[in-house]
């Protein structure tokens, strides 16, 4: 027994370095896989205030490029607004009465099949491999995990935690992130991916061989799953690359948002997103 | 220097390199890769005849407030706990067995062996914590890339904070 009280108190350093280093490692594999532990996430209430301050006085010196941006969403939504309406009124689709809607609130609009919230990109990554952003919107302002995140240009990543004021999203700069794009063209879908490289470069797998694309054309989310709904914009494809797996293509894609400036995001929910995901989960419970 | 003046600058230290860090060197990002990281400089200049057990443990809070802050789970924290278990090795490297008998501190060394230090004792905390962060043997050759890059920078920064920031009495 004092043999063994000696031994640990002989080697107490490195045993409290193995304990301490362990519960390092473990800590770095559950945020790999996407499970943080509630305090060490940035959604904390010290960082989350400390990221609010500094993003406060950081936002004034982008006003110029945030204010292009937006008012380019404004001449997008102007021209669509404008299409909308020299159509007959019967064929305008639902999802675009969120343009006719008058929202409840300067932060939220609303239609029928979509609610967007308006947040703030408080600390944004971009240089590690799975790169998160923090966002000033939390569970008191509605936001729940699985929400999509876009800026004023294009998709930008989907919420993974959610803390009373703050959240976090998994970037679609993180090796971790799969969203389903489609070319808006065409229908042939894919998987948008990252290789970890540069914030300007996004793979699209699994398009196959056969599918009518060319560098230059518009990718946009595909709707089918429960977190975008169909046609945001993703970004411009810059290169066709034969893939690893024949018949299939890899394309480069440029996103049509610069991930390295980012302040004014949307967080989109679909409200038949609980429902689908339910019926989902339902029909794998029975097979 | 009685023990508790030592203890206020101990953890004022702490709380400094935090908020430099995150205020001031997490907004670096030099050419769009390269982030100094200057808080192992309360690592490398915690006191030579203070507590080894402290030193390990005020790491692991270190690296895990640095973590909090970049949603990066235990990865600096890790490799915190690593350097900061490491540190008498390098010591014995750098400055030779008599560094446990010498008053001196580290700053007043000569600048040779302070850069032999700094230099080995940056590389293998950043070695450490990319290939953590990366997660996956897949990415290397940006693993090597951003630490031989970052531990230049960092390395450089935290010798030129030793000569201006250590009082020079021993």
């Amino acid at each position: 027994m004092q043999q063994i009280i000696e031994f640990f108190i002989r080697n107490k350093n490195f045993l409290l370095f193995l304990a301490l280093f362990s519960l390092g490692l473990s800590l770095t594999q559950n945020a790999h896989s996407g499970l943080y532990t509630r305090n060490i996430a940035s959604t904390n209430k010290v960082s989350g205030t400390l990221f609010t301050w500094l993003s406060d006085v950081q936002s004034y010196f982008a006003l110029r490029h945030q204010n292009e941006e937006l008012s380019a969403t404004n001449a997008r939504l102007l021209a669509l607004v404008n299409e909308l309406e020299s159509m007959p009124t019967d064929s305008i689709q639902p999802r675009f009465s969120l343009l006719k809607t008058s929202a409840p609130s300067l932060d939220t609009a609303q239609s029928n099949h979509l609610t967007i919230f308006q947040g703030h990109v408080i600390n944004n990554a971009y240089h590690k491999r799975k790169n998160t952003l923090t966002i000033d919107k939390g569970s008191k302002d509605g936001v729940t995990p699985d929400m999509g995140v876009a800026s004023p240009m294009g998709i930008v990543g989907i919420i993974t935690h959610v803390s009373e004021h703050f959240s976090v999203a998994q970037s679609i700069l993180n090796t971790n992130s799969r969203v389903v794009v489609k070319n808006k063209n065409s229908d042939h879908f894919g998987t948008l991916i990252w290789d970890g490289v540069s914030p300007d470069q996004l793979l699209l797998t699994e398009i196959p061989k056969i599918a009518p694309i060319s560098i230059g054309d518009s990718l946009v989310t595909d709707g089918k799953s429960t977190i975008f709904p169909r046609g945001w914009p993703v970004g411009t494809v810059s290169d066709i690359k034969p893939a690893k797996a024949e018949d299939y293509l890899e394309l480069i894609v440029k996103p049509h948002t610069d991930m390295r400036s980012l302040y004014h995001v949307y967080l989109i929910q679909r409200p038949e997103a609980k429902e689908i995901r339910e019926l989902e989960n339902l029909s794998q419970n029975e097979l | 220097m009685n023990s508790s003046t030592q203890w206020l600058s101990i953890i004022g230290r702490f709380i400094v390199v935090i908020l430099i860090q995150i205020l001031f060197m997490d907004r670096i990002l030099l050419f769009g890769f390269v982030n100094p990281l200057i808080y192992c400089y309360f690592i490398l200049l915690y006191p030579l005849s203070g507590s080894r057990v402290w030193l390990i443990i005020s790491s692991f809070i270190l690296g895990l407030s640095i973590d909090m802050f970049n949603d990066t789970g235990g990865a600096h924290a890790a490799a915190s706990v690593f350097l900061a278990w490491i540190r008498p090795t390098l010591l014995n490297f750098s400055f030779g067995v008599s560094y446990q008998y010498n008053t001196t501190k580290i700053p007043n060394a000569p600048m040779g062996q302070q850069i032999l230090f700094v230099s080995a004792a940056v590389l293998l905390h950043h070695l450490m914590l990319f290939s953590l962060e990366a997660g996956s043997w897949s990415y290397w050759s940006l693993v090597l890339k951003s630490t031989l890059v970052t531990s230049f920078l960092s390395a450089v920064l935290l010798l030129s904070a030793f000569q201006f920031f250590s009082r020079k009495t021993t």
